[in-house]
């Protein structure tokens, strides 16, 4: 028998999206309302520069350095001529596209290799495919695990070695994630979902030794805590 | 094939195979007799303290991730130091390869769901824990648990 939770949670990233598109709807009312800003700035450029920086964002607070590169890459080619009107060049092209290009997956590359793997997505993250994920427990105070259209099993390995009150994170887009968990740990589940479902079976027991939070971000796909 | 047990206390412990020719099923039967006789019958994993034994039957399966394998027992899994190739050549023959990242222990299996792309789920007896066997091994697999634990 399967229990349902509801218990809402608003994510930071849930607030960054909200911040930002809001930030773009007022820069283009502003736009047509004809205000005139110091340096004149075409709409396109005020979106695909709010997306760039909301991607730089993202993958900055998650720690993903390496992802970052191409984000920021993006952001100075797409203002380049008001970068170039800012430092008093005469030409608006400072620096050749592919130039910039290749520079950002020489760094991308550069820094995947140098980085311990925390600031390189350490986070485990799967996509489009059948797979397993193991979470070792004496790391769980605070792991992150993302699907994208996959069907993940997640287990804990060598579940002696727990220190407790841990944390998961789980963030899952049209995916299916089974996370199995030993019946004697107690689970606070906190969720928020789009169109997703996200469930847990019921423990046996009513004695539990360990406890663990679990955050459920689901979009549109199927999260089950499972007791083994 | 008939199985006879001899009890006499002043013999040593010996296998006698008797048969007029051999034949398949005789040399299956050595084969597992030699395998079940020389496997030591535990394994040794990594344990987050050193390193733990557990009996082969305690094993429900073993599988690939990231380049480690895992075993899995009906409420935990370890780190295990050997590789799923050399695995399926000391493990006993219960242990079957159900995909190129996979060995099930045959004996602790409770269902085979196949989905319509031919690819097995595999339920354990007294766990929730899921494994899968490829379209490929689907075949050897049905006649090992067909050899083991039907007839």
């Amino acid at each position: 028998m399967e229990k349902h939770l509801t218990v809402k949670l608003k994510t930071k990233k849930n607030i960054l999206v909200g911040l930002l598109l809001i930030g773009a709807a007022v820069l283009l009312i502003l736009g047509d309302l004809g205000l005139q800003f110091k340096y004149h700035l075409e709409t396109w450029r005020i979106v695909l520069g709010l997306l760039c920086l909301a991607i730089f964002v993202e993958r900055l607070l998650k720690l993903r350095l390496p992802e970052t590169v191409f984000p920021l890459a993006f952001l100075f080619m797409i203002f380049e001529p008001l970068i170039a009107q800012l430092v008093g060049s005469e030409s608006s092209n400072l620096i050749s596209n592919w130039t910039v290009l290749l520079a950002a997956l020489l760094l991308t590359i550069g820094l995947e290799v140098i980085l311990p793997e925390k600031f390189c997505g350490g986070q485990r993250s799967v996509g489009f495919e059948r797979s397993a994920l193991y979470l070792e427990a004496s790391e769980l105070a605070d792991a992150t695990i993302s699907d994208h259209a996959g069907s993940t099993n997640v287990y804990v390995s060598n579940t002696d070695a727990y220190p407790g009150d841990g944390t998961i994170r789980i963030t899952d887009n049209v995916g299916s994630i089974k996370l199995h968990l030993p019946g004697t740990w107690n689970v606070i589940l906190e969720h928020s979902d789009n169109l997703g479902r996200v469930s847990m079976s019921e423990q046996e027991g009513e004695v539990f030794d360990q406890s663990i939070t679990v955050k459920v971000y689901d979009n549109v796909g199927s999260v089950k805590i499972l007791f083994d | 094939m008939k199985l006879k047990i001899e009890i006499d206390p002043n013999s040593p412990k010996e296998l006698i195979l008797r048969s007029p020719v051999i034949d398949d099923e005789v040399r299956r039967v050595q084969e597992a007799l030699e395998q079940a006789l020389s496997a030591p019958g535990e394994i040794a994993l990594k344990s987050s303290s050193g390193e733990i034994f557990l009996p082969y039957a305690e094993i429900l399966f073993f599988e690939v991730s990231d380049n480690k394998v895992y075993a899995h027992t009906q409420a935990n899994c370890y780190v295990c130091p050997m590789r799923i190739a050399e695995l399926a050549d000391i493990l006993p023959r219960s242990f079957c390869r159900t995909s190129k990242s996979a060995l099930i222990n045959v004996m602790r299996i409770r269902s085979i769901v196949r989905s319509p792309t031919g690819v097995g789920e595999v339920s354990f007896n007294g766990s929730g824990k899921k494994a899968f066997i490829s379209r490929n091994y689907y075949k050897v697999v049905r006649e090992i648990i067909e050899e083991m634990r039907l007839k």
